[in-house]
């Protein structure tokens, strides 16, 4: 997109944005455009701050879990200035995953993306999972047909355009899927939607957990072991959502210690598989109060640091 | 006992844990724990067969280590709840985060009276060696009071070591020290209505990274909350969030990773 068309679509699409702002200031239940700001920067990532594993004892020197990562992060318009990715009350660290998207139904998405990966100096992209678009938002690189969308170079910029259609309530992958898709992926180059359906009610709380291996160790959130992972708090009452994904080519069981929810066919359950991509929220009115573990439960994984812990306060 | 160092040293029994949860003490020490917490605990050594029975809140009970040697316990209502007691012929006292490269260290020990010569042995890698000879006023001694049963010892940190204290009846505790050539890091609390952490580094080194850490229970150790650039007059300051106020805080000096320490300041207590 050429500069001046791309500030011309910005114009059209800033007046759009307000004239759907303000209607839906009147009736809530009308679809809004939604701009999001974010870039591909680099982020010298630990893995385990804390160095050590809580539970076994066992310790780690930051040689062996930090890396230089490349991650999504949030921006003021215009890529002006870096923001949280999330609110502290969704996430407690920042810059993985990359920011949580919210969105209802209907809605309209435009993310401004620009590659800011000046170490690596590798293309990257956003694809969506879950949202509707045409094949230029696909993010996804095939040689020969995909365009700048799939490619972004670092400098450069993109704007996807999406829809939240009528089958997308629920929570959606978005991630690189450039020519350095696999390696970024690895270092947590990707994130979330949350998309609610227009009658939903919004949880109390949500907490986004990415299952995904890094390296020699398995990750929620990018970090290992528990005091590493996120710390998730709650109070008896609150309307809970998880937001829980899987990323990389392993599978992995979500387990909550003391909790159980329905399936959509009102079946409890305690324990859920995903495989690669596959995501899904569970919610539950808290009324559980004291320190519990969340985990995969494949035991391999919990070992090497997929288990973090969630506490509730009566 | 054979000297005038016999001691009764203190355990608190908190909720959930000893604290401390690793103590060195003398042979023939009395540990004494005080159940400081509103729950029930109690004291089981599975090695010693001693056991306490039901100490109440507010209660303790105590025990004399006769023997050396390092004995486990835990209590048996609460799981996880554990402690570790070394009983030694000589305890060795000695800084106890990293120094830097010829810093003069003051080693303390407690020894039994009539322990004779009483030696500082370092090991770097190749076994202990003596380096120094421990004595009651090696010039290393606590200020302001005399302590009979404790000798002392000052010497040069040239490497990191394992060190400890030998006499002609055994060895003591040993203790790890490593040694840096990363600037001295200062931090001193500035109280106030608006809190901060005042950071300083010494020799002078402007653009040194620096890192905040709290002690946080629920991230199981030290973790990092905030990160600076020390500004041309080799100074940083944190500003303290409300909720970051009733825990123990150190800074960090640290690599290009911005993770591995360099050097820690000593550990500021921020509840007032």
């Amino acid at each position: 997109m050429d500069a001046g068309r791309y500030q011309r679509q910005a114009r059209r699409l800033g007046v759009t944005a307000l004239t759907v702002f303000i209607a839906a200031s009147a009736t809530p239940a009308e679809a809004a455009v939604r701009h999001v700001w974010v870039a591909a920067v680099p982020a010298n990532w630990n893995m385990i701050p804390n160095e050590r594993d809580g539970i076994t004892g066992d310790t780690f020197a930051p040689s062996e879990t930090v890396f230089p990562a490349v991650v999504y992060r949030r921006f003021t318009k215009g890529w002006k200035k870096p923001l949280r990715n999330a609110p502290r009350s969704v996430v407690d660290h920042d810059l993985i995953p990359g920011p949580i998207i919210h969105l209802l139904v209907g809605d309209r998405l435009l993310v401004h993306f620009k590659n800011m990966d000046t170490t690596m100096r590798n293309p990257h992209s956003m694809h969506f999972h879950g949202v509707s678009y045409r094949p230029s938002s696909d993010g996804a690189y095939v040689p020969g047909f995909s365009g700048r969308d799939a490619n972004v170079k670092p400098g450069q910029h993109w704007t996807y355009r999406l829809k939240a259609g009528p089958n997308s309530a629920g929570v959606w992958p978005y991630h690189d899927h450039s020519p350095s898709m696999h390696h970024s992926l690895e270092g947590g180059l990707w994130g979330m939607l949350s998309i609610r359906g227009r009658h939903e009610r919004k949880p109390d709380r949500e907490f986004v957990t990415v299952f995904a291996p890094m390296g020699d160790f398995q990750t929620i959130n990018g970090r290992a072991f528990v005091g590493n992972t996120p710390v998730l708090h709650s109070m008896v009452g609150d309307l809970i959502q998880w937001d829980v994904m899987a990323i990389g080519s392993e599978h992995h069981t979500f387990h909550v210690h003391g909790h159980r929810w329905r399936t959509a066919a009102g079946v409890p359950e305690d324990t859920r598989t995903l495989g690669p991509a596959e995501s899904f929220r569970v919610s539950w009115r808290e009324d559980a109060p004291g320190t519990w573990l969340y985990h995969c439960h494949v035991e391999q994984h919990m070992e090497k640091g997929m288990i973090g812990i969630y506490q509730v306060k009566r | 006992m054979t000297g005038a160092a016999a001691a009764s040293v203190l355990v608190s029994m908190l909720s959930g844990a000893f604290s401390p949860a690793h103590l060195e003490v003398m042979t023939g020490d009395n540990v004494a724990w005080t159940n400081t917490s509103t729950k029930t605990h109690n004291i089981q050594f599975d090695t010693e067969g001693f056991n306490s029975g039901r100490v109440e809140p507010r209660e303790g009970a105590n025990h004399v280590f006769p023997v050396a040697g390092v004995y486990p316990y835990y209590c048996t209502i609460h799981n996880g709840m554990t402690g570790v007691i070394g009983v030694y012929p000589l305890v060795l006292e000695g800084p106890t985060k990293r120094v830097r490269r010829g810093t003069s260290v003051a080693f303390h020990v407690r020894a039994p009276e009539g322990a004779g010569e009483v030696r500082i042995e370092a090991d770097t890698g190749s076994g202990f060696a003596t380096v120094a000879v421990a004595g009651p006023a090696a010039g290393g001694g606590h200020e302001g009071h005399e302590d009979p049963g404790m000798v002392h010892a000052n010497v040069v940190a040239t490497a990191s070591a394992t060190y400890r204290a030998s006499f002609s009846g055994g060895s003591s505790n040993e203790l790890r020290i490593e040694v840096t050539d990363a600037p001295d890091i200062t931090a001193s609390l500035k109280r106030g209505r608006r809190p901060a952490v005042n950071v300083r580094a010494n020799p002078s080194t402007p653009g040194a990274r620096v890192v905040l850490q709290l002690k946080l229970r629920e991230r199981f150790g030290w973790w990092p909350v905030a990160r600076a650039r020390l500004d041309k007059r080799s100074q940083a300051h944190f500003k303290l969030r409300r909720d970051q106020r009733a825990v123990p805080a150190r800074v960090v000096l640290v690599g290009p990773d911005w993770a591995t320490v360099l050097n820690e300041s000593r550990v500021l207590k921020l509840r007032h």
